[in-house]
C-alpha cells in the first residue's frame, strides 16, 4: 500500500537516525499518554497559556469551588470574612488530628481518661495532636455561628437560596453536636456532668423525653454504654453525615451564585 | 428574585394523570401502588427495628439497692452521705428515711454542707434543706425521698428505685 501522507509523528521520527527511532517513539507515546490522562482529568490540554489556565481552573470543581461568575464587590474579604472556608478547613484539621487521635484512645471507663493523659505526657507530639484537636473544636463552633450571621446579614439565605440555608442550619446543628459527644470523650468531672446535664435536657422534652435520654446514654446513668456510644456517633456517625450535607451545600454555592449587593 | 424558568414539566398535569391512571386501575397503576407500599412499608419496619435495636435491653448499671449496715451506726439527729450511692440517710426521732441525691433540675448530685445544714448543687446552684426540700435556685422540686428498710438480719438497706411519701419513715 502507497504511503501518500505521512503524520506529523512519523516526520518527527525522521529526523532521527534509525536506530533511535524506538526510543523516541517511545518518548512521543508517553508524553501523547500523559497529555491524554490530563486532558481526561482536567479537561483542557495542559496549562501553557493564561487562557487554558483560566478555563481549566473555572471548569474544575476541585480548583474552584466557588461559582465561575461573581461581582467584583463579592471578591473582597470583607463580604464573606473566609468564614466557611475556615469552618470547612477546621473540618478538616478535625478529621485529621481526629484520626490520629484514635490511634491512642479506647472508648472505656476504664482506658478513656488515662488515655488522653497518655496522649499529653507520654506520646510524642501528643499533646499537640490533642490540643490542635480540642482548640480546633472550640474554634469551628464559633466560626460556624459567626458564618451563619454573616449569611443572614448579607440576606443572602433569600430564594433562591432557602435550601442551602437549611442545608446550613443542618450543618450548624451536626457542629453542636460533634462537640456535645466530643466533649464526654475524655472522660473528666467535666465531661461526666456536662453529659448528665445535657441528656436530662433532653429528658424533658414532650412526649418520649425519658426515652430518648436513655437511647442517648444506652443506661440509666453515664457510663460505658454511654462513652461507647458517643464514641461512634462522634468519629463516624456525625462526621459522615456532615460530610454529605457539607457536599451538597458546596455544589449549590457553586450554583446558585453569591448573592446580590445589599 | 429568581428569573421563572421555563419548566418543561407541568407537575400539575402529570400528578392528575397519574391519579386517573390509579383510578382507571391499569396493571400499571397496580404495580405502581403495590410498589409504593412495600416501599413504604419496609422503610417503617426499618426505622421502628433500627430505633428498637437502640434502647438496650440489659444495661450493666449496678444494683439501685444496696445495704446501710446496723441503725445503731446512726445517732437520731444524723445525716450520712454515701456519695457513690448518690444517697443520704437521716435518722429522726420517729426513725430513717432517705434522699436521693439527684438534683431536680438537671440531675447533678448536690453536696451536703454540715455547718450550713442544707445541700448545695455544685452545677447550677440549687440548694435543699436538710430533709430535701429545695428553698432556692432552678430545681423545680424537692429531691426523692427513697425506700428504707430493715432486712431480717437486722441491718438497713436502701432501695433508690422505690420513690416514697416524704413523710414515710423506717423505724427501728
Amino acid at each position: 500500500m502507497a504511503q501518500t501522507t505521512t503524520s506529523p509523528r512519523d516526520e518527527l521520527l525522521q529526523k532521527y537516525p534509525i536506530f533511535l527511532r524506538p526510543a523516541v517513539l517511545m518518548v512521543i507515546l508517553t508524553i501523547e499518554i500523559s497529555v491524554q490522562i490530563w486532558k481526561s482529568v482536567f479537561r483542557h490540554g495542559l496549562p501553557l497559556t493564561d487562557k487554558i489556565a483560566t478555563r481549566t481552573a473555572l471548569t474544575n470543581y476541585w480548583l474552584h469551588a466557588h461559582p465561575p461568575r461573581i461581582r467584583k464587590s463579592h471578591m473582597k474579604f470583607s463580604y464573606t470574612f473566609c468564614l466557611g472556608g475556615i469552618s470547612f478547613f477546621l473540618f478538616v484539621l478535625l478529621t485529621i488530628t481526629g484520626l490520629f487521635l484514635m490511634f491512642y484512645y479506647v472508648p472505656s471507663v476504664q482506658y478513656a481518661y488515662q488515655n488522653m493523659k497518655d496522649l499529653q505526657y507520654a506520646v510524642s507530639f501528643g499533646i499537640v495532636m490533642r490540643n490542635l484537636h480540642r482548640w480546633s473544636a472550640h474554634a469551628m463552633v464559633i466560626t460556624v455561628w459567626l458564618h451563619m450571621c454573616r449569611v443572614f446579614y448579607t440576606g443572602s439565605y433569600k430564594p433562591p437560596r432557602e435550601f442551602n440555608w437549611g442545608i446550613g442550619v443542618t450543618l450548624l446543628l451536626m457542629t453542636l453536636l460533634l462537640s456535645f459527644t466530643g466533649y464526654l470523650l475524655p472522660w473528666d468531672q467535666l465531661s461526666l456532668w456536662a453529659v448528665t446535664v445535657g441528656t436530662n435536657m433532653a429528658k424533658y422534652a414532650p412526649i418520649a423525653g425519658p426515652q430518648t435520654r436513655f437511647g442517648m446514654l444506652g443506661s440509666y446513668t453515664v457510663g460505658n454504654a454511654t462513652i461507647l456510644r458517643f464514641y461512634v456517633v462522634h468519629v463516624l456517625g456525625l462526621p459522615l453525615l456532615a460530610s454529605i450535607a457539607m457536599m451538597v451545600h458546596f455544589w449549590r454555592v457553586r450554583k446558585d451564585g453569591f448573592s446580590g449587593n445589599l | 428574585m429568581s428569573t421563572a424558568s421555563s419548566d418543561p414539566i407541568d407537575w400539575q398535569r402529570e400528578v392528575k394523570a397519574g391519579i386517573e391512571e390509579m383510578k382507571a386501575f391499569s396493571r400499571r397503576g397496580f404495580f405502581t401502588l403495590v410498589g409504593l407500599v412495600a416501599f413504604t412499608v419496609a422503610n417503617l419496619a426499618a426505622a421502628v427495628l433500627s430505633l428498637r435495636f437502640i434502647l438496650p435491653n440489659v444495661t450493666y448499671d449496678e444494683s439501685l439497692l444496696f445495704k446501710a449496715g446496723p441503725p445503731s451506726d446512726y445517732p437520731i439527729g444524723s445525716t450520712t452521705i454515701f456519695s457513690d450511692k448518690r444517697v443520704a440517710l437521716n435518722r429522726d426521732v420517729d426513725g430513717f428515711y432517705a434522699i436521693s441525691l439527684i438534683c431536680t433540675h438537671l440531675g447533678c448530685t448536690p453536696r451536703w454542707f454540715q455547718s450550713d445544714s442544707m445541700f448545695r448543687c455544685p452545677c447550677h446552684g440549687s440548694r435543699y434543706l436538710r430533709d430535701g426540700v429545695r428553698f432556692y435556685g432552678p430545681a423545680p422540686r424537692p429531691m426523692d425521698v427513697v425506700k428504707v428498710g430493715l432486712a431480717p438480719d437486722g441491718t438497713l438497706f436502701v432501695d433508690r428505685s422505690k420513690i416514697v411519701a416524704r413523710t414515710d419513715r423506717q423505724a427501728v
